[in-house]
């Protein structure tokens, strides 16, 4: 089955105010961007939001969990008693509750080795977190390579085309070289549209103000 | 510990002692200013352009061989990860190995052993040298620092690097974030409890001037508070762009501690 719409959404920590500290304020319009494309994506009143995110080792998790960083050194005030997700599930769960998301949620992990997987149904949002490449300034975390922006691009043109099939088409060996994280979400959102046709695409933002590819964008089936 | 880089590109210098006349200034100046230990390094930790064996050792080379003719009591330490590189410094006279990515080649602790080599073990957070974090995570990165460091430190042993010649670093900011390396300094101490002696390479970096959102050239004070707690909690090796103030520092804590008597005791005393 379907989902109702697609949220894409960056997969970038420093989305969380405490954990960018003093500098939060610099990135609040990706923050906004984030926020708007998933209250729009919630405006569909689905049974239940699926979040999924690229982590090291697949799996999924219930509602029971929550947001952490604590391992980017940052302590979670108050605190919250649940177990924690896999902090790029995280990212997910974050945006949800600063929605003020109460209906049901999952989180399901992708790993880069995995067949790509996302069951849905029609009442289904999905919230994917995903980035470009890693590689597309100087100061970037994997240093500038010329072929990151073309690559970041590439995907920008998927997202505003609403092309699913378009996923499958990502270089993967070329994807790993610029450290892009995404490809495994995006390719389980290809699986879960299940060759059906984007209604309406729209691409919120497409930046890389610290070497990243960003990108918020919205899918509605 | 003197940082002397022999690089055209390091984040602070940037060049300016690139070539061996002008880096051997730079050992005159920081043994003058009586720096114990000279860190010579040939290749910057960012990322950038290729750096081969062949052209670290037409950098660093003749900076060894120089400094051990004109200092032949100052301790010269490299700073290298590659064994072969580390091997033909050790035989123009370098005393230290500073392995400052943590260990990527597990023989670099064989050449030290061979040379009776001191070897500085780093814990780079398991990153190829001369790349940059990304999303890091650790679940304790204190505890993790410290089991990483001591394993590293046994191993060295093992291979025969003689034990007084072993020290332990938790490189603040490879492998990790601004936190994390706020962590490190913390908990120095952790360290310390090791046994094991602990350098801090503290001087300029990221963690600082994330910290007060200041650029390397306005870092020293940051760095000189890092400096003074991690002397504090028993750190002992520091290595450092600014000898002078550092220095000056590290002879204050240890004077609170009681580690050092005044050099002038004259107030209130005459």
């Amino acid at each position: 089955m379907t989902p109702t719409v697609v949220a894409f959404v960056p997969s970038a920590p420093l989305l969380v105010p405490p954990v960018a500290g003093g500098s939060a304020s610099l990135d609040n319009d990706l923050r906004l961007a984030c926020l708007d494309a998933v209250s729009r994506a919630l405006e569909s009143d689905p049974d239940e939001v699926v979040v999924v995110a690229a982590i090291s080792t697949a799996g999924s998790w219930d509602d029971g969990h929550t947001w952490d960083f604590a391992g980017f050194g940052v302590r979670r005030r108050p605190a919250d008693e649940r177990p924690s997700l896999p902090w790029p599930l995280g990212i997910g769960a974050w945006l949800l509750d600063e929605c003020g998301w109460s209906g049901g949620r999952r989180y399901v992990g992708v790993g880069d080795d995995d067949e790509p997987a996302l069951e849905v149904t029609d009442r289904s949002v999905v919230v994917a977190v995903a980035d470009g490449t890693a590689c597309r300034t100087e100061r970037a975390p994997g240093h500038l390579d010329p072929r990151a922006e073309e690559f970041d691009d590439a995907i920008a043109d998927v997202l505003t085309g609403g092309d699913a099939a378009g996923f499958a088409d990502i270089d993967q060996p070329l994807a790993r070289e610029l450290l892009c994280s995404g490809v495994p979400v995006w390719q389980s959102v290809a699986v879960a549209a299940g060759g059906s046709a984007v209604a309406r695409a729209e691409l919120l933002t497409h930046v890389a103000p610290y070497g990243v590819g960003y990108f918020v964008a919205l899918w509605w089936f | 510990m003197a940082i002397v880089n022999a690089t055209p590109d390091s984040f602070f210098d940037k060049g300016r002692t690139y070539g061996t006349d002008a880096a051997l200034e730079r050992v005159d100046e920081v043994v003058a200013a009586g720096a114990d230990i000279v860190d010579i390094g040939g290749v910057k930790a960012a990322p950038g352009g290729d750096v081969d064996t062949a052209e670290e050792l037409r950098r660093v080379l003749p900076v060894v061989e120089g400094a051990r003719v004109r200092h032949p009591d100052v301790v010269l330490s490299v700073d290298t990860w590659r064994a072969e590189v580390a091997d033909v410094l050790c035989r123009a006279g370098a005393d230290v190995i500073n392995d400052s990515w943590g260990g990527v080649d597990p023989t670099l602790a064989d050449v030290a052993a061979a040379h009776g080599a001191g070897l500085v073990c780093t814990h780079a957070g398991r990153q190829s040298p001369r790349t940059r974090p990304h999303r890091v995570w650790y679940d304790d990165v204190v505890a993790e620092t410290t089991s990483y460091l001591v394993d590293l430190a046994e191993l060295a042993a093992a291979a025969g690097v003689r034990r007084d010649g072993i020290v332990i670093d938790p490189a603040h900011d490879f492998g990790k974030n601004s936190r994390h390396s706020l962590l490190l300094t913390r908990h120095t101490d952790a360290l310390v409890d090791t046994g094991w002696p602990v350098l801090v390479a503290l001087s300029r970096k990221d963690f600082v001037g994330e910290v007060l959102d200041l650029a390397p050239d306005d870092r020293l004070e940051g760095t000189l508070a890092a400096t003074a707690i991690a002397a504090w909690l028993g750190a002992r090796i520091f290595r450092a762009h600014d000898v002078t103030a550092t220095q000056r520092v590290l002879r204050l804590v240890a004077a609170v501690r009681g580690d050092r008597d005044l050099a002038v005791g004259r107030r209130a005393l005459a």
